[in-house]
């Protein structure tokens, strides 16, 4: 079943000064499913992933080319506020990486800073809202004031999920997010992933073929800035189209 | 496209595997051919073979425990999923042609203990014989991962089954003729048995299709047997 286009590419470019680290890729992302980008180090999986909430722009030497629609909206459009973009198209990275300050102000900062809320009992609502989406309310409802770099790196990065998804995102990126955490951790966060995108639509890059099988409906392989093959999980992972995703989910290429 | 994996020991355990499927395969093809060899000379005792039989189960089962290794040690993916999940189901159908070639020697062996001369079991020699082209190719392509000649062993399949609707005729024909007697039910059953394994031959004929083009054969074959 195929769901709405959530996002959409169209002839992207991405650019590193001279060398060219994404080719023409034009691909639709189905709204609240799992994407995954999978693909050797240095495919440009990263690379495509941040043209979403305009990360690459923090580059100097980075140039992003074409379209990328999210509904009538050309993200791309250099008139267009990133940090708007950014409460719309959140972002977990590989390393959890909280405020130095306390649980509480670590989610209420973005609901904060966008104005969304307006009273102390707001803040605390969307603060405990968000918790319990991302699964951590249970575990630190007793010492919300306490620093955020106290919890297990698992806790963090639940943490820096329910600070993405406290100011109602629309997308999220999330990239490498179990990389740094142990197998029940990375559990828990795939267990998250799998309740989450019924509200948002997901991207994960990720190294772990079996992740990339567990969580995602979709999956797109890049190799060398190119878009290989992009289908159904299930396809990609039982009988791809392609001899090179062939050999590089069965691990025969470096 | 490259083919080997980038870990080494995951495709010493493909080989290994491959190995196992293969010795078990010509295990069980020696096995047929003695018996349908031996099988019309009555003074050719074919009960040593019947020791072959639990040979070639103990393979099945070393193919099962290394498949269940290989998938819980190496998570494999795709082409390879298919390559070792069609082990355990190969070696199954290896094991039932070893049963029948077993069955065959019991019921031969009824046949000697009711005084027959075994003259009616020549009447199956060309199934044999085509059951044995049949078993030689699957193995072939087994071998070579050939979906192009799996795809011919399915379809050449219904010669056998019309052949063997022929055969079944003929001794029917003889015992309504001339009253009906052991032997002649004895050798129904042998050649049904030879039947079944040219079965066997097509179903092993559809995991290569399967492995190669993860897909099964799309196709409709005629169904010929007139006696299942």
């Amino acid at each position: 079943m195929t769901n709405p286009t959530k996002l959409s590419t169209h002839d992207l470019n991405v650019f590193y000064d001279e060398k060219q680290a994404i080719n023409n890729i034009s691909m639709a992302i189905e709204s609240n499913k799992v994407t995954s980008f999978i693909g050797p180090s240095g495919c440009g999986k990263s690379t495509f992933l941040r043209c979403f909430n305009r990360m690459n722009d923090v580059i100097p030497a980075c140039r992003v080319e074409g379209q990328i629609m999210m509904g009538d909206q050309n993200i791309n459009d250099p008139k267009l506020d990133p940090v708007l973009l950014r409460a719309r198209v959140g972002m977990v990275f590989q390393k959890p990486n909280p405020f130095p300050k306390s649980i509480f102000e670590n989610v209420a900062y973005g609901p904060r800073i966008h104005g969304l809320v307006s009273s102390k009992s707001e803040t605390a609502d969307v603060v405990e809202d968000s918790l319990k989406r991302s699964g951590l309310w249970n575990e630190v409802y007793d010492r919300l004031h306490d620093p955020a770099t106290g919890l297990s790196g698992g806790q963090q990065q639940r943490l820096c999920i329910a600070r993405a998804i406290a100011v109602s995102p629309e997308v999220l990126l999330m990239d490498e997010p179990c990389s740094a955490l142990d197998p029940i951790a990375t559990t828990i966060i795939e267990n998250l992933i799998n309740e989450l995108q019924e509200r948002y639509t997901i991207i994960i890059v990720t190294h772990s073929m079996q992740q990339a099988a567990r969580v995602s409906q979709n999956t797109a392989y890049f190799h060398l800035g190119h878009l290989i093959e992009y289908g159904a999980t299930k396809e990609i992972f039982t009988n791809p189209a392609d001899p090179q995703t062939e050999a590089y989910i069965s691990g025969k290429i470096g | 496209m490259t083919t080997r994996h980038i870990s080494t020991a995951f495709d010493n355990d493909l080989d290994k595997l491959d190995y196992l499927i293969s010795k078990m395969g010509n295990m069980a093809l020696s096995q047929f051919v003695a018996v349908i060899d031996g099988i019309g000379q009555k003074d050719n005792d074919l009960n040593s073979l019947i020791a072959n039989d639990r040979l070639i189960d103990n393979i099945e089962v070393d193919i099962y425990n290394k498949t269940v290794e290989i998938i819980a040690i190496r998570a494999p993916q795709a082409n390879d999923l298919r390559h070792i999940i069609i082990a355990p189901k190969i070696a199954s159908f290896f094991e039932r042609i070893g049963d029948y070639s077993k069955n065959i020697i019991k019921r031969r062996n009824m046949m000697i203990n009711e005084g027959s001369d075994l003259s009616v079991l020549t009447k199956l020699n060309e199934m044999a014989q085509m059951a044995r082209e049949l078993l030689v190719d699957v193995l072939d392509a087994l071998t070579r991962r050939d979906a192009d000649k799996a795809k011919q062993v399915w379809h050449a399949d219904t010669e056998l089954d019309t052949l063997h609707s022929q055969v079944y005729k003929d001794i029917y024909q003889d015992m309504v003729d001339n009253g009906s007697n052991p032997s002649g039910i004895n050798a129904l059953f042998i050649a049904k048995n030879i039947e079944r394994i040219g079965d066997f031959c097509t179903s092993i004929a559809e995991q290569i299709y399967f492995v190669v083009h993860g897909e099964m054969i799309d196709a409709d074959r005629p169904k010929s047997d007139i006696t299942s």
